[in-house]
């Protein structure tokens, strides 16, 4: 049910979200470009004229491409929240905990500085650095904290906040070292999603899909890490196997959602703990009503971001925190008055 | 013909790291009895139980569940088999008391953890045993410590075990519930179960247990009936301090002196 309710709203705030702009295009006429691109993209119609195109254009492809990349991007970072949060057993652990925004963000502003081999790539080279540097700094940390063939809690966060930190001194490096390039540098960090189009979309969506799947085999298995990692074990789950495809499946979402958008911050924290507070702590319900969520709120953060002092954009990651930070305070308080 | 006990360790010898903690322990538990397992803090009670359920590896004997070798179970086989009830167990906030006891059918769950067929009637039968039916859809944080000590009894019964570990289950309960965890301990002898019980209490012990096996300093005592393993000089020199044992009407009575 409450699966049922999130969908619904989501596909409406898309819907409404494709629809505001510097041209507004009413909800009928979305649904209608919409049918018209689809019916395109498959070859079954040709491109229309006059009006029509326009509509056409600006909604498949240029807002819609942004939405629904909104949407994803979203989506993951509030199921890798989740799933973070899950694991850790603590409701402040986020995405980034493990050092993927801070390897995500020092690998971008490396490539967007240095990165003068990187037009091999197109368009793709700051992408594509994010995200190696995403998976590559978890893939460090975890290495360096796991014990054999166990990983043990808190040194992976322990060691995520270390390597993060240093990352993020190395960012702060090349900010200073390249100062004419510090506002592109800077606007990447706080999360943007000017650069959305199908073709981007095309790349992160399996990816994030992939995680989904992984993440949503595992519900079951977070629901009894809950009880302990030695009670979960004697309950015969694969504790490490499980801690490891839950680190790896965020991991995958994280450096997907980063690579197309760079950091936003706190959909991955905000979301899935709202989430838990309203359905309760079941990861089967949790994880999917959580992406749903994250994915309305980063399309309306981002609509926020394009359209309050339009035609400047505000980067999304600076909406995003403007929004949660009071949202996260005022739930705090509510549970600590409960 | 000898009957396969549920459990047994032969010489078994464990420890964290560098720290031996069992230095060569015998235990034999057969279905239908319930053994206490006592002895001073430190001695190795919960070891035992955390090797017994492979959560704390050994170096050397043997352990053998239902006569076979632990190392031949898998993971879920052994869940099977083998239940434990860990010390103070912790509840996650926000789970119904359903919802814990469910996970006790984990090591029955299909792929993605989808419940497995009988699922609901195990449920429902480990909720019956434990009176803890009543309160099935409370979150476990409303419960008071004797309830939630049932959940997670019946989260064991849940397992459909052979053989049940009880790690202090009397613990931060009132005399009533000591009383009721024990009944449901012996309740689950009488089914069938092998059960092993941790116990501060000696009389407890005595009255509650058919046999008794006394650890100290990683090594058994003493092993047997109440009346031979509660004796005066024994229990002195394993908790290190002066100790009476009258004979009671209902089994030895055991008086430290203070």
């Amino acid at each position: 049910m409450p699966l049922l309710v999130s969908t619904g709203a989501l596909l409406l705030t898309v819907v409404f979200a494709a629809g505001i702009g510097t041209v507004h295009v009413p909800p009928g006429g979305v649904l209608a470009a919409i049918g018209r691109g689809l019916a395109q993209t498959i070859g079954a119609a040709a491109p229309g004229d006059g009006a029509t195109r326009v509509a056409d254009t600006i909604v498949w492809q240029i807002r819609l491409p942004r939405v629904v990349l909104a949407a994803t991007v979203g989506a993951a970072l509030a199921l890798a929240g989740a799933a973070f949060q899950g694991v850790f057993r603590n409701p402040l652990a986020d995405p980034y905990l493990l050092g993927a925004a801070s390897g995500a963000g020092f690998a971008a502003a490396a490539a967007m500085v240095y990165g003068a081999g990187l037009p091999l790539l197109g368009g793709w080279g700051v992408p594509v650095a994010a995200f190696v540097g995403a998976a590559a700094t978890v893939v460090v940390v975890v290495a360096l904290a796991r014990r054999g063939w166990s990983v043990p809690v808190v040194p992976l966060i322990l060691a995520g906040v270390v390597i993060g930190s240093s990352l993020s001194a190395g960012t702060s490096f090349v900010l200073l070292a390249a100062r004419e390039q510090a506002v592109g540098i800077l606007s990447w960090l706080l999360g943007s999603l000017t650069f959305a189009s199908w073709d981007r979309l095309a790349v992160a969506a399996p990816l994030v899909l992939v995680a989904a799947v992984v993440l949503l085999a595992c519900a079951r298995g977070l629901n009894v890490l809950q009880l302990g990692e030695t009670s979960a074990a004697q309950l015969g789950v694969p504790v490490e196997a499980l801690k490891v495809a839950v680190v790896a499946a965020a991991t995958l979402a994280t450096a997907a959602a980063v690579s197309m958008a760079g950091v936003i911050g706190f959909v991955g924290l905000v979301v899935p703990h709202a989430v838990r507070l309203a359905l309760g702590p079941d990861h089967v319900r949790l994880l999917p009503v959580a992406a749903i969520w994250g994915a309305a709120f980063l399309v309306l953060a981002d609509l926020v971001a394009r359209t309050v002092i339009s035609p400047v954009e505000l980067p999304v990651g600076v909406v995003t925190a403007l929004v949660g930070a009071p949202f996260f305070l005022a739930l705090l308080r509510r549970r600590m008055s409960a | 013909m000898r009957r396969v006990p549920s459990l047994e360790l032969r010489g078994v010898v464990a420890g964290y790291g560098a720290t031996t903690v069992l230095s060569g322990v015998d235990l034999r538990v057969e279905a239908g009895e319930v053994v206490g397992l006592i002895g001073p803090n430190g001695a190795g009670k919960s070891t035992v139980i955390g090797v017994a359920s492979r959560v704390v590896p050994f170096r050397a004997g043997e352990v053998f569940v239902a006569g076979a070798p632990l190392a031949s179970y898998g993971r879920r086989a052994l869940a099977r088999r083998l239940a434990v009830v860990p010390q103070g167990a912790a509840l996650p906030d926000g789970f119904t008391v359903k919802e814990v006891v469910q996970m006790g059918r984990t090591p029955y769950a299909g792929l993605f953890g989808a419940p497995g067929p009988g699922d609901e009637g195990e449920i429902e039968r480990a909720m019956e045993r434990t009176d803890t039916w009543r309160f099935a859809a409370r979150p476990v944080e409303s419960l008071s410590g004797g309830e939630r000590q049932r959940v997670v009894l019946a989260r064991a019964l849940a397992q459909r075990p052979d053989v049940l570990l009880l790690d202090e289950p009397t613990s931060h309960l009132d005399l009533r519930y000591q009383v009721e965890a024990l009944a449901l301990a012996r309740q689950a002898a009488r089914d069938g179960l092998a059960a092993v019980v941790v116990l501060h209490d000696l009389n407890q012990a005595a009255q509650a247990c058919d046999r008794l096996v006394l650890l100290a300093e990683g090594v058994v005592v003493a092993a047997g009936v109440a009346e031979v393993v509660l004796d005066g000089g024994l229990l002195s020199s394993a908790y290190g301090i002066r100790v009476d044992v009258w004979p009671g009407p209902r089994g030895p009575v055991v008086v430290p002196r203070v």
